[in-house]
Protein backbone atom coordinates (compact mmCIF):
# COMPACT_ATOMS: atom_id res chain seq x y z
CA UNK A 1 0.00 0.00 0.00
CA UNK A 2 1.05 3.48 -0.61
CA UNK A 3 1.98 5.76 2.18
CA UNK A 4 -0.02 8.89 2.55
CA UNK A 5 2.10 11.88 1.87
CA UNK A 6 1.54 15.31 2.95
CA UNK A 7 -0.84 18.12 2.94
CA UNK A 8 -4.57 18.29 3.30
CA UNK A 9 -5.21 17.68 -0.33
CA UNK A 10 -3.46 14.34 -0.34
CA UNK A 11 -5.61 13.01 2.45
CA UNK A 12 -7.66 11.30 -0.16
CA UNK A 13 -6.78 9.00 -2.97
CA UNK A 14 -7.46 5.58 -4.30
CA UNK A 15 -5.50 2.80 -2.75
CA UNK A 16 -3.69 0.91 -5.41
CA UNK A 17 -1.01 -1.64 -5.77
CA UNK A 18 2.61 -0.61 -5.71
CA UNK A 19 3.33 -2.21 -9.02
CA UNK A 20 1.02 0.10 -10.88
CA UNK A 21 2.84 2.75 -12.79
CA UNK A 22 1.94 6.34 -13.06
CA UNK A 23 -0.21 6.92 -16.07
CA UNK A 24 1.10 8.78 -19.04
CA UNK A 25 -1.73 10.13 -21.07
CA UNK A 26 -1.69 9.99 -24.83
CA UNK A 27 -1.93 13.72 -25.01
CA UNK A 28 0.93 14.83 -22.88
CA UNK A 29 4.33 13.39 -22.38
CA UNK A 30 6.57 15.30 -20.09
CA UNK A 31 9.55 16.49 -21.98
CA UNK A 32 12.15 15.56 -19.46
CA UNK A 33 12.16 14.73 -15.82
CA UNK A 34 13.66 17.36 -13.53
CA UNK A 35 15.66 14.66 -11.86
CA UNK A 36 17.89 14.35 -14.88
CA UNK A 37 18.37 18.05 -14.73
CA UNK A 38 19.36 17.93 -11.14
CA UNK A 39 21.96 15.26 -11.81
CA UNK A 40 23.35 17.43 -14.55
CA UNK A 41 23.39 20.49 -12.38
CA UNK A 42 25.73 18.90 -9.86
CA UNK A 43 28.37 18.61 -12.50
CA UNK A 44 27.69 22.02 -13.84
CA UNK A 45 28.50 23.59 -10.50
CA UNK A 46 31.83 25.04 -11.38
CA UNK A 47 33.30 25.17 -7.95
CA UNK A 48 32.51 25.16 -4.30
CA UNK A 49 31.77 28.86 -4.44
CA UNK A 50 28.80 28.13 -6.66
CA UNK A 51 27.44 25.65 -4.23
CA UNK A 52 27.96 27.96 -1.32
CA UNK A 53 26.01 30.57 -3.26
CA UNK A 54 23.26 28.03 -3.95
CA UNK A 55 23.09 27.19 -0.25
CA UNK A 56 22.90 30.84 0.77
CA UNK A 57 20.35 31.71 -1.89
CA UNK A 58 18.17 28.80 -1.00
CA UNK A 59 18.41 29.47 2.71
CA UNK A 60 17.40 33.09 2.22
CA UNK A 61 14.45 32.06 0.05
CA UNK A 62 15.60 33.69 -3.21
CA UNK A 63 16.88 30.87 -5.33
CA UNK A 64 17.02 29.85 -8.96
CA UNK A 65 15.96 26.55 -10.41
CA UNK A 66 19.59 25.56 -10.64
CA UNK A 67 20.10 26.42 -6.95
CA UNK A 68 17.09 24.35 -6.01
CA UNK A 69 18.15 21.24 -7.83
CA UNK A 70 21.70 21.44 -6.59
CA UNK A 71 20.41 21.56 -3.00
CA UNK A 72 17.90 18.83 -3.68
CA UNK A 73 20.52 16.54 -5.18
CA UNK A 74 22.68 16.99 -2.08
CA UNK A 75 19.87 16.08 0.29
CA UNK A 76 18.99 13.11 -1.88
CA UNK A 77 22.38 11.48 -1.51
CA UNK A 78 22.34 8.41 0.67
CA UNK A 79 25.66 9.49 2.17
CA UNK A 80 26.08 13.22 2.50
CA UNK A 81 28.87 14.93 0.61
CA UNK A 82 31.60 16.00 3.07
CA UNK A 83 32.04 19.47 1.57
CA UNK A 84 28.32 20.09 1.56
CA UNK A 85 28.08 19.08 5.21
CA UNK A 86 31.02 21.30 6.01
CA UNK A 87 29.37 24.31 4.42
CA UNK A 88 26.09 23.62 6.18
CA UNK A 89 27.83 23.28 9.50
CA UNK A 90 29.57 26.60 8.99
CA UNK A 91 26.22 28.17 8.33
CA UNK A 92 24.83 26.45 11.43
CA UNK A 93 27.65 27.89 13.51
CA UNK A 94 26.83 31.44 12.45
CA UNK A 95 23.13 31.13 13.29
CA UNK A 96 23.19 31.87 16.99
CA UNK A 97 21.16 35.07 16.99
CA UNK A 98 19.01 34.44 13.97
CA UNK A 99 15.47 35.69 14.62
CA UNK A 100 13.18 32.68 15.01
CA UNK A 101 9.97 34.06 13.64
CA UNK A 102 7.01 31.74 14.05
CA UNK A 103 8.69 29.61 16.69
CA UNK A 104 6.43 28.60 19.60
CA UNK A 105 9.19 27.71 22.00
CA UNK A 106 6.95 26.88 24.94
CA UNK A 107 4.59 24.71 22.89
CA UNK A 108 7.48 22.77 21.42
CA UNK A 109 9.01 22.26 24.85
CA UNK A 110 5.64 21.05 26.16
CA UNK A 111 5.47 18.60 23.28
CA UNK A 112 8.94 17.28 24.10
CA UNK A 113 7.93 16.88 27.76
CA UNK A 114 4.68 15.13 26.80
CA UNK A 115 6.47 12.89 24.39
CA UNK A 116 9.04 11.81 26.94
CA UNK A 117 6.36 11.33 29.58
CA UNK A 118 8.27 13.40 32.12
CA UNK A 119 5.24 14.27 34.15
CA UNK A 120 4.26 10.72 34.95
CA UNK A 121 7.35 8.59 34.78
CA UNK A 122 9.19 10.41 37.56
CA UNK A 123 11.45 8.32 39.74
CA UNK A 124 10.25 7.71 43.26
CA UNK A 125 12.79 9.08 45.64
CA UNK A 126 12.81 8.95 49.40
CA UNK A 127 13.01 12.37 50.92
CA UNK A 128 13.27 13.33 54.56
CA UNK A 129 10.57 15.56 55.97
CA UNK A 130 12.96 18.46 56.32
CA UNK A 131 14.14 18.29 52.75
CA UNK A 132 10.56 18.14 51.61
CA UNK A 133 9.63 21.07 53.80
CA UNK A 134 12.56 23.16 52.64
CA UNK A 135 11.84 22.42 49.04
CA UNK A 136 8.18 23.13 49.37
CA UNK A 137 8.82 26.41 51.13
CA UNK A 138 11.43 27.51 48.67
CA UNK A 139 9.67 26.33 45.63
CA UNK A 140 6.07 27.16 46.40
CA UNK A 141 5.95 30.86 45.98
CA UNK A 142 8.00 31.51 42.88
CA UNK A 143 6.36 28.90 40.66
CA UNK A 144 2.99 30.19 41.74
CA UNK A 145 3.90 33.65 40.61
CA UNK A 146 5.60 32.42 37.46
CA UNK A 147 2.83 29.97 36.86
CA UNK A 148 0.28 32.71 36.95
CA UNK A 149 2.23 34.89 34.53
CA UNK A 150 2.93 31.86 32.41
CA UNK A 151 -0.77 31.09 32.29
CA UNK A 152 -1.60 34.61 31.26
CA UNK A 153 1.01 34.68 28.55
CA UNK A 154 0.48 31.24 27.14
CA UNK A 155 -3.26 30.90 27.40
CA UNK A 156 -3.08 30.96 23.61
CA UNK A 157 -1.00 27.80 23.49
CA UNK A 158 -3.14 26.19 26.17
CA UNK A 159 -6.08 26.66 23.91
CA UNK A 160 -4.06 25.23 21.09
CA UNK A 161 -3.66 21.90 22.86
CA UNK A 162 -7.43 21.57 22.85
CA UNK A 163 -7.51 21.92 19.10
CA UNK A 164 -8.71 19.08 16.94
CA UNK A 165 -7.41 17.66 13.72
CA UNK A 166 -9.74 16.05 11.24
CA UNK A 167 -9.19 13.61 8.40
CA UNK A 168 -12.00 13.36 5.88
CA UNK A 169 -12.50 10.88 3.09
CA UNK A 170 -15.12 11.54 0.40
CA UNK A 171 -17.48 8.82 -0.87
CA UNK A 172 -16.14 6.09 -3.09
CA UNK A 173 -12.49 6.38 -1.99
CA UNK A 174 -10.26 5.09 0.77
CA UNK A 175 -7.62 7.05 2.67
CA UNK A 176 -4.68 5.76 4.61
CA UNK A 177 -3.89 7.79 7.73
CA UNK A 178 -1.05 8.07 10.23
CA UNK A 179 -1.77 9.26 13.74
CA UNK A 180 0.80 11.20 15.80
CA UNK A 181 1.44 8.24 18.13
CA UNK A 182 2.53 6.01 15.25
CA UNK A 183 -0.79 4.20 14.90
CA UNK A 184 -2.01 3.85 11.35
CA UNK A 185 -5.18 2.88 9.58
CA UNK A 186 -7.47 3.31 6.64
CA UNK A 187 -10.59 5.43 6.39
CA UNK A 188 -13.32 4.09 4.15
CA UNK A 189 -15.41 6.24 1.83
CA UNK A 190 -17.60 9.01 3.22
CA UNK A 191 -15.94 8.90 6.64
CA UNK A 192 -14.42 11.33 9.11
CA UNK A 193 -11.87 10.94 11.85
CA UNK A 194 -11.25 13.59 14.49
CA UNK A 195 -8.54 13.67 17.16
CA UNK A 196 -7.09 16.12 19.65
CA UNK A 197 -3.85 17.81 18.67
CA UNK A 198 -2.24 16.64 21.93
CA UNK A 199 -2.95 13.12 20.73
CA UNK A 200 0.04 11.34 22.28
CA UNK A 201 -1.29 11.92 25.78
CA UNK A 202 -4.96 11.66 24.91
CA UNK A 203 -5.38 8.85 22.43
CA UNK A 204 -9.04 9.35 21.56
CA UNK A 205 -10.42 9.53 18.05
CA UNK A 206 -13.96 10.32 17.05
CA UNK A 207 -15.20 8.37 14.08
CA UNK A 208 -18.11 8.92 11.74
CA UNK A 209 -18.21 6.22 9.06
CA UNK A 210 -15.84 3.28 8.78
CA UNK A 211 -12.19 2.94 9.66
CA UNK A 212 -9.57 0.27 10.19
CA UNK A 213 -6.98 0.84 12.91
CA UNK A 214 -3.56 -0.63 13.54
CA UNK A 215 -2.85 0.70 17.01
CA UNK A 216 0.59 1.05 18.53
CA UNK A 217 0.83 -0.38 22.04
CA UNK A 218 1.07 2.13 24.86
CA UNK A 219 -0.03 0.76 28.21
CA UNK A 220 -0.16 4.15 29.82
CA UNK A 221 -2.42 5.64 27.19
CA UNK A 222 -5.29 3.44 26.10
CA UNK A 223 -6.57 4.11 22.60
CA UNK A 224 -10.26 5.00 22.32
CA UNK A 225 -12.52 5.13 19.32
CA UNK A 226 -15.71 7.04 20.03
CA UNK A 227 -18.65 6.71 17.66
CA UNK A 228 -22.12 8.10 18.00
CA UNK A 229 -23.25 5.18 20.16
CA UNK A 230 -20.16 3.21 21.11
CA UNK A 231 -16.79 3.53 22.73
CA UNK A 232 -14.09 1.01 21.78
CA UNK A 233 -11.07 0.83 24.05
CA UNK A 234 -7.86 -0.94 23.09
CA UNK A 235 -4.22 -1.16 24.07
CA UNK A 236 -2.61 -2.30 20.85
CA UNK A 237 -4.50 -4.23 18.20
CA UNK A 238 -5.84 -4.24 14.67
CA UNK A 239 -9.56 -3.79 14.29
CA UNK A 240 -12.23 -2.11 12.23
CA UNK A 241 -15.13 0.07 13.32
CA UNK A 242 -18.21 0.90 11.31
CA UNK A 243 -20.61 3.66 12.31
CA UNK A 244 -22.24 5.49 9.42
CA UNK A 245 -24.90 7.97 10.39
CA UNK A 246 -28.33 6.99 9.15
CA UNK A 247 -27.52 3.31 9.19
CA UNK A 248 -29.31 1.15 11.72
CA UNK A 249 -26.13 -0.51 12.97
CA UNK A 250 -22.65 0.02 14.32
CA UNK A 251 -20.02 -2.69 14.10
CA UNK A 252 -16.63 -3.57 15.53
CA UNK A 253 -14.54 -6.31 13.93
CA UNK A 254 -11.40 -7.49 15.70
CA UNK A 255 -8.49 -8.93 13.76
CA UNK A 256 -5.80 -9.26 16.43
CA UNK A 257 -5.45 -8.45 20.14
CA UNK A 258 -8.29 -7.52 22.44
CA UNK A 259 -10.78 -4.68 22.58
CA UNK A 260 -13.43 -3.58 25.05
CA UNK A 261 -16.67 -2.29 23.65
CA UNK A 262 -18.86 -0.05 25.76
CA UNK A 263 -21.64 2.42 25.24
CA UNK A 264 -20.82 6.06 24.59
CA UNK A 265 -21.38 6.69 28.32
CA UNK A 266 -18.91 3.92 29.27
CA UNK A 267 -21.30 1.10 30.17
CA UNK A 268 -19.36 -2.09 29.28
CA UNK A 269 -21.01 -4.24 26.61
CA UNK A 270 -18.50 -6.84 25.41
CA UNK A 271 -14.90 -7.88 25.18
CA UNK A 272 -13.91 -9.19 21.75
CA UNK A 273 -11.38 -11.87 20.83
CA UNK A 274 -9.78 -12.10 17.38
CA UNK A 275 -12.21 -13.00 14.57
CA UNK A 276 -15.20 -11.75 16.47
CA UNK A 277 -17.66 -9.10 15.42
CA UNK A 278 -19.74 -6.93 17.68
CA UNK A 279 -22.95 -5.58 16.19
CA UNK A 280 -25.15 -2.92 17.73
CA UNK A 281 -28.63 -2.63 16.30
CA UNK A 282 -29.22 1.05 16.94
CA UNK A 283 -32.87 0.89 15.99
CA UNK A 284 -33.91 -1.82 18.42
CA UNK A 285 -31.15 -1.06 20.96
CA UNK A 286 -29.96 -4.68 20.76
CA UNK A 287 -26.43 -6.00 20.45
CA UNK A 288 -24.70 -9.31 19.86
CA UNK A 289 -21.27 -10.82 19.24
CA UNK A 290 -20.63 -13.36 16.47
CA UNK A 291 -17.67 -15.28 15.12
CA UNK A 292 -16.58 -14.03 11.71
CA UNK A 293 -13.71 -14.14 9.26
CA UNK A 294 -12.11 -10.83 10.19
CA UNK A 295 -9.65 -10.86 7.29
CA UNK A 296 -12.51 -10.98 4.81
CA UNK A 297 -14.44 -8.26 6.60
CA UNK A 298 -11.52 -5.86 6.68
CA UNK A 299 -10.41 -6.65 3.13
CA UNK A 300 -11.76 -3.27 2.05
CA UNK A 301 -8.58 -1.68 3.36
CA UNK A 302 -6.63 -3.32 0.58
CA UNK A 303 -9.06 -2.11 -2.02
CA UNK A 304 -10.74 -5.52 -2.26
CA UNK A 305 -14.34 -6.38 -1.78
CA UNK A 306 -14.59 -9.86 -0.33
CA UNK A 307 -17.85 -11.69 0.26
CA UNK A 308 -17.90 -14.93 2.19
CA UNK A 309 -21.29 -16.56 2.33
CA UNK A 310 -23.07 -13.24 2.56
CA UNK A 311 -26.71 -12.67 1.79
CA UNK A 312 -27.64 -10.53 -1.17
CA UNK A 313 -28.84 -7.62 0.94
CA UNK A 314 -25.53 -7.52 2.81
CA UNK A 315 -23.75 -7.56 -0.56
CA UNK A 316 -25.97 -4.75 -1.79
CA UNK A 317 -25.29 -2.64 1.27
CA UNK A 318 -21.54 -2.97 0.88
CA UNK A 319 -21.66 -2.25 -2.83
CA UNK A 320 -23.64 0.88 -2.15
CA UNK A 321 -20.93 2.23 0.20
CA UNK A 322 -18.11 1.05 -1.99
CA UNK A 323 -19.30 2.68 -5.18
CA UNK A 324 -21.34 5.47 -3.60
CA UNK A 325 -24.58 4.40 -5.25
CA UNK A 326 -28.07 3.81 -3.94
CA UNK A 327 -29.27 0.24 -4.23
CA UNK A 328 -32.83 -0.95 -4.07
CA UNK A 329 -33.82 -4.61 -3.90
CA UNK A 330 -37.23 -4.70 -5.53
CA UNK A 331 -37.83 -8.37 -4.86
CA UNK A 332 -37.44 -9.85 -1.35
CA UNK A 333 -36.87 -13.28 -2.89
CA UNK A 334 -33.41 -12.13 -3.97
CA UNK A 335 -32.24 -12.03 -0.38
CA UNK A 336 -32.01 -15.83 -0.27
CA UNK A 337 -28.99 -15.88 -2.59
CA UNK A 338 -25.67 -16.22 -0.83
CA UNK A 339 -22.53 -14.83 -2.36
CA UNK A 340 -18.88 -15.75 -2.28
CA UNK A 341 -16.49 -13.61 -4.22
CA UNK A 342 -13.54 -11.30 -4.29
CA UNK A 343 -13.47 -8.14 -6.36
CA UNK A 344 -10.33 -6.15 -6.83
CA UNK A 345 -10.29 -2.80 -8.60
CA UNK A 346 -13.35 -3.73 -10.60
CA UNK A 347 -15.73 -1.08 -11.87
CA UNK A 348 -19.30 -1.23 -10.66
CA UNK A 349 -20.41 -2.27 -14.14
CA UNK A 350 -18.14 -5.30 -14.01
CA UNK A 351 -19.34 -6.24 -10.54
CA UNK A 352 -23.00 -5.89 -11.51
CA UNK A 353 -22.39 -7.99 -14.58
CA UNK A 354 -20.82 -10.75 -12.48
CA UNK A 355 -23.65 -10.66 -9.97
CA UNK A 356 -26.09 -11.05 -12.83
CA UNK A 357 -24.21 -14.01 -14.29
CA UNK A 358 -24.20 -15.98 -11.05
CA UNK A 359 -27.87 -15.66 -10.12
CA UNK A 360 -31.20 -15.01 -11.88
CA UNK A 361 -30.92 -11.32 -11.23
CA UNK A 362 -31.50 -8.35 -13.47
CA UNK A 363 -30.86 -4.71 -12.70
CA UNK A 364 -31.82 -1.31 -13.91
CA UNK A 365 -29.84 1.89 -13.52
CA UNK A 366 -31.55 5.18 -12.77
CA UNK A 367 -29.51 8.15 -13.85
CA UNK A 368 -28.65 10.93 -11.47
CA UNK A 369 -31.33 13.58 -11.28
CA UNK A 370 -30.98 17.18 -10.26
CA UNK A 371 -32.49 17.80 -6.85
CA UNK A 372 -34.28 20.93 -5.68
CA UNK A 373 -31.22 22.14 -3.80
CA UNK A 374 -29.13 22.10 -6.96
CA UNK A 375 -27.11 18.96 -6.17
CA UNK A 376 -27.47 15.65 -7.94
CA UNK A 377 -28.92 12.50 -6.49
CA UNK A 378 -26.78 9.39 -6.24
CA UNK A 379 -26.85 6.95 -9.08
CA UNK A 380 -29.46 4.34 -8.26
CA UNK A 381 -29.52 0.66 -9.10
CA UNK A 382 -32.63 -1.47 -8.76
CA UNK A 383 -32.34 -5.26 -8.55
CA UNK A 384 -35.14 -7.62 -9.45
CA UNK A 385 -35.57 -11.32 -10.20
CA UNK A 386 -34.97 -12.25 -13.80
CA UNK A 387 -38.01 -14.49 -14.34
CA UNK A 388 -36.71 -15.78 -17.67
CA UNK A 389 -33.65 -17.30 -16.11
CA UNK A 390 -35.04 -18.54 -12.77
CA UNK A 391 -35.39 -22.07 -14.04
CA UNK A 392 -31.76 -22.20 -15.15
CA UNK A 393 -30.72 -21.88 -11.52
CA UNK A 394 -33.05 -24.37 -9.91
CA UNK B 1 23.16 35.07 42.42
CA UNK B 2 22.93 31.95 40.36
CA UNK B 3 26.03 31.44 38.35
CA UNK B 4 25.25 30.24 34.87
CA UNK B 5 26.58 26.78 34.34
CA UNK B 6 28.95 25.98 31.56
CA UNK B 7 27.70 23.89 28.70
CA UNK B 8 30.00 21.04 29.68
CA UNK B 9 28.48 20.95 33.14
CA UNK B 10 25.01 20.91 31.66
CA UNK B 11 25.87 18.02 29.40
CA UNK B 12 27.43 16.09 32.24
CA UNK B 13 24.20 16.58 34.20
CA UNK B 14 22.12 15.65 31.18
CA UNK B 15 24.01 12.37 30.92
CA UNK B 16 22.92 11.65 34.51
CA UNK B 17 19.32 12.23 33.52
CA UNK B 18 18.96 15.75 34.90
CA UNK B 19 15.86 17.30 33.40
CA UNK B 20 16.69 20.83 34.42
CA UNK B 21 19.95 20.62 32.49
CA UNK B 22 18.02 19.19 29.56
CA UNK B 23 15.65 22.13 29.61
CA UNK B 24 18.49 24.64 29.80
CA UNK B 25 20.09 23.02 26.77
CA UNK B 26 16.75 23.29 25.01
CA UNK B 27 16.67 27.01 25.81
CA UNK B 28 20.20 27.34 24.48
CA UNK B 29 19.73 25.57 21.16
CA UNK B 30 16.05 25.33 20.22
CA UNK B 31 15.97 28.66 18.41
CA UNK B 32 19.05 27.88 16.36
CA UNK B 33 17.69 24.49 15.30
CA UNK B 34 14.41 26.11 14.38
CA UNK B 35 16.01 28.87 12.30
CA UNK B 36 18.29 26.41 10.53
CA UNK B 37 15.49 23.95 9.76
CA UNK B 38 13.13 26.69 8.62
CA UNK B 39 15.72 27.95 6.17
CA UNK B 40 15.68 24.62 4.39
CA UNK B 41 12.11 23.46 4.93
CA UNK B 42 10.42 26.86 4.47
CA UNK B 43 7.77 25.82 6.95
CA UNK B 44 7.59 26.92 10.58
CA UNK B 45 5.54 23.91 11.64
CA UNK B 46 7.93 21.44 9.99
CA UNK B 47 10.84 23.27 11.64
CA UNK B 48 9.12 23.00 15.02
CA UNK B 49 8.74 19.29 14.51
CA UNK B 50 12.44 19.05 13.79
CA UNK B 51 13.21 20.83 17.08
CA UNK B 52 10.94 18.44 18.92
CA UNK B 53 12.40 15.34 17.24
CA UNK B 54 15.96 16.49 17.91
CA UNK B 55 15.41 16.95 21.63
CA UNK B 56 13.47 13.71 21.99
CA UNK B 57 16.42 11.95 20.32
CA UNK B 58 18.95 13.75 22.51
CA UNK B 59 17.10 12.65 25.65
CA UNK B 60 16.95 9.05 24.53
CA UNK B 61 20.62 9.03 23.60
CA UNK B 62 21.76 11.14 26.56
CA UNK B 63 23.85 8.42 28.16
CA UNK B 64 25.94 7.88 25.05
CA UNK B 65 26.75 11.54 24.40
CA UNK B 66 30.48 11.99 24.09
CA UNK B 67 31.53 14.94 26.23
CA UNK B 68 34.89 15.10 24.47
CA UNK B 69 33.23 16.20 21.25
CA UNK B 70 31.36 19.41 20.62
CA UNK B 71 27.71 19.24 21.63
CA UNK B 72 26.90 21.84 19.01
CA UNK B 73 28.37 19.63 16.28
CA UNK B 74 26.46 16.67 17.70
CA UNK B 75 23.19 18.62 17.50
CA UNK B 76 24.06 19.70 13.97
CA UNK B 77 24.26 16.09 12.83
CA UNK B 78 20.91 15.13 14.33
CA UNK B 79 19.32 18.28 12.95
CA UNK B 80 20.81 17.71 9.51
CA UNK B 81 19.39 14.18 9.37
CA UNK B 82 15.96 15.42 10.39
CA UNK B 83 16.00 18.19 7.81
CA UNK B 84 17.17 15.81 5.12
CA UNK B 85 14.27 13.44 5.79
CA UNK B 86 11.67 16.23 5.76
CA UNK B 87 13.24 17.92 2.75
CA UNK B 88 13.09 14.75 0.69
CA UNK B 89 9.50 14.18 1.72
CA UNK B 90 8.61 17.73 0.70
CA UNK B 91 10.42 17.42 -2.59
CA UNK B 92 8.52 14.23 -3.40
CA UNK B 93 5.29 16.09 -2.68
CA UNK B 94 6.29 19.01 -4.87
CA UNK B 95 7.63 16.96 -7.72
CA UNK B 96 4.48 17.54 -9.79
CA UNK B 97 5.10 21.29 -9.78
CA UNK B 98 8.60 20.82 -11.17
CA UNK B 99 7.19 18.48 -13.79
CA UNK B 100 4.50 20.90 -14.85
CA UNK B 101 7.03 23.74 -15.03
CA UNK B 102 9.35 21.58 -17.03
CA UNK B 103 6.53 20.91 -19.47
CA UNK B 104 5.32 24.50 -19.66
CA UNK B 105 8.58 26.40 -19.84
CA UNK B 106 11.59 26.00 -22.11
CA UNK B 107 14.31 26.45 -19.55
CA UNK B 108 17.63 27.61 -20.90
CA UNK B 109 20.84 28.43 -19.08
CA UNK B 110 19.67 31.94 -18.48
CA UNK B 111 16.28 31.08 -17.01
CA UNK B 112 17.73 28.14 -15.11
CA UNK B 113 19.90 30.52 -13.18
CA UNK B 114 17.99 33.75 -13.11
CA UNK B 115 14.37 33.05 -12.39
CA UNK B 116 13.16 33.26 -8.84
CA UNK B 117 12.20 29.61 -8.67
CA UNK B 118 10.36 29.91 -5.37
CA UNK B 119 7.99 32.48 -6.89
CA UNK B 120 7.67 30.32 -9.98
CA UNK B 121 6.61 27.31 -7.89
CA UNK B 122 4.08 29.49 -6.09
CA UNK B 123 2.88 30.77 -9.46
CA UNK B 124 2.24 27.23 -10.74
CA UNK B 125 0.27 26.48 -7.63
CA UNK B 126 -1.73 29.67 -8.07
CA UNK B 127 -2.40 28.94 -11.74
CA UNK B 128 -3.54 25.41 -10.93
CA UNK B 129 -5.87 26.91 -8.33
CA UNK B 130 -7.40 29.13 -11.03
CA UNK B 131 -8.19 26.29 -13.44
CA UNK B 132 -11.84 25.25 -13.88
CA UNK B 133 -12.74 22.92 -10.96
CA UNK B 134 -12.86 19.74 -13.02
CA UNK B 135 -9.51 20.38 -14.71
CA UNK B 136 -7.92 21.28 -11.39
CA UNK B 137 -9.26 18.16 -9.73
CA UNK B 138 -8.00 15.95 -12.54
CA UNK B 139 -4.56 17.49 -12.90
CA UNK B 140 -3.96 17.21 -9.14
CA UNK B 141 -5.15 13.61 -8.99
CA UNK B 142 -3.01 12.69 -11.96
CA UNK B 143 0.18 14.68 -11.47
CA UNK B 144 0.27 15.25 -7.73
CA UNK B 145 -1.07 11.95 -6.52
CA UNK B 146 -0.13 9.80 -9.47
CA UNK B 147 -3.57 8.22 -9.80
CA UNK B 148 -3.81 6.41 -13.18
CA UNK B 149 -6.22 7.77 -15.76
CA UNK B 150 -8.44 4.74 -15.55
CA UNK B 151 -8.86 5.12 -11.80
CA UNK B 152 -9.58 8.83 -12.10
CA UNK B 153 -12.24 7.96 -14.64
CA UNK B 154 -13.82 5.45 -12.23
CA UNK B 155 -13.56 7.87 -9.34
CA UNK B 156 -15.24 10.74 -11.16
CA UNK B 157 -17.59 8.51 -13.11
CA UNK B 158 -16.47 9.80 -16.49
CA UNK B 159 -14.72 8.08 -19.37
CA UNK B 160 -10.91 7.77 -19.52
CA UNK B 161 -10.98 9.77 -22.75
CA UNK B 162 -12.71 12.63 -20.98
CA UNK B 163 -10.10 12.49 -18.23
CA UNK B 164 -7.34 12.77 -20.80
CA UNK B 165 -9.07 15.62 -22.56
CA UNK B 166 -9.36 17.58 -19.31
CA UNK B 167 -5.76 16.82 -18.50
CA UNK B 168 -4.41 17.99 -21.81
CA UNK B 169 -6.55 21.13 -21.68
CA UNK B 170 -5.35 21.89 -18.17
CA UNK B 171 -1.72 21.52 -19.24
CA UNK B 172 -2.25 23.60 -22.35
CA UNK B 173 -3.84 26.31 -20.23
CA UNK B 174 -0.97 26.23 -17.75
CA UNK B 175 1.55 26.46 -20.57
CA UNK B 176 -0.24 29.54 -21.85
CA UNK B 177 -0.43 31.10 -18.40
CA UNK B 178 3.25 30.48 -17.79
CA UNK B 179 4.40 31.96 -21.06
CA UNK B 180 7.73 33.72 -21.34
CA UNK B 181 6.28 37.19 -20.77
CA UNK B 182 4.69 36.14 -17.52
CA UNK B 183 7.81 34.46 -16.30
CA UNK B 184 10.10 37.31 -17.33
CA UNK B 185 8.78 39.28 -14.37
CA UNK B 186 10.37 36.77 -12.06
CA UNK B 187 13.94 37.29 -13.24
CA UNK B 188 16.21 38.53 -10.51
CA UNK B 189 19.36 39.91 -11.94
CA UNK B 190 20.19 41.78 -8.80
CA UNK B 191 20.98 38.65 -6.85
CA UNK B 192 23.80 37.80 -9.18
CA UNK B 193 25.35 41.21 -9.44
CA UNK B 194 28.60 41.44 -7.61
CA UNK B 195 28.02 44.20 -5.05
CA UNK B 196 31.68 45.25 -5.18
CA UNK B 197 31.57 45.99 -8.88
CA UNK B 198 28.48 48.12 -8.58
Amino acid sequence: MIRLQGSCFTTCFLIRKKSEKKSTSDYVVFRSHPYYLCRRSIFSLKNMGDRKKAIDNFFRGKYSRKDYFSIQSEFEKEKADEDFLFELEQQWDTLKDEPAEGFHRQTVWNNVVNHLDFNQAGKVRKLSFLTVFQRVAAILFIPLAIGFLFYVYTSKSVRQTEAWAEITCPPGVRTEFHLPDGSTGVLNGDSRLKYAVNFSSNRTVELVGQAYFDVVKDKKHPFNVATDQLNVQVLGTTFSVLAYPGQAREEVVLKTGKVNVSTADQKPLAQLSPDQQFVLDTENRKYYTTNVNATALVSWIEGRLVFKNESFDAVAERLSQWYNVEIEIADANLKKYKYYGTFENESIEEVLHLLKLTAPIKYKEIDRVKLDNGTFSKRKIIFATDEKRVNDFN
Amino acid sequence: MIKSKSEEELIRELKQGDRKAFQLLFELYAKRIFAFAKGYLKSASDAEEIVQDVFVKVWHARESINTELSFKAYLFKITYNGIREYFNKQSRENRYKHEILDYAIEFDNRTEERIDYKSLLDLVEEKIEQLPPRQREIILLSKKQGVPTKEIAALLEISPRTVEKHLSEALKQLKKELSDDQVAGLLFYHLFLDPKKK
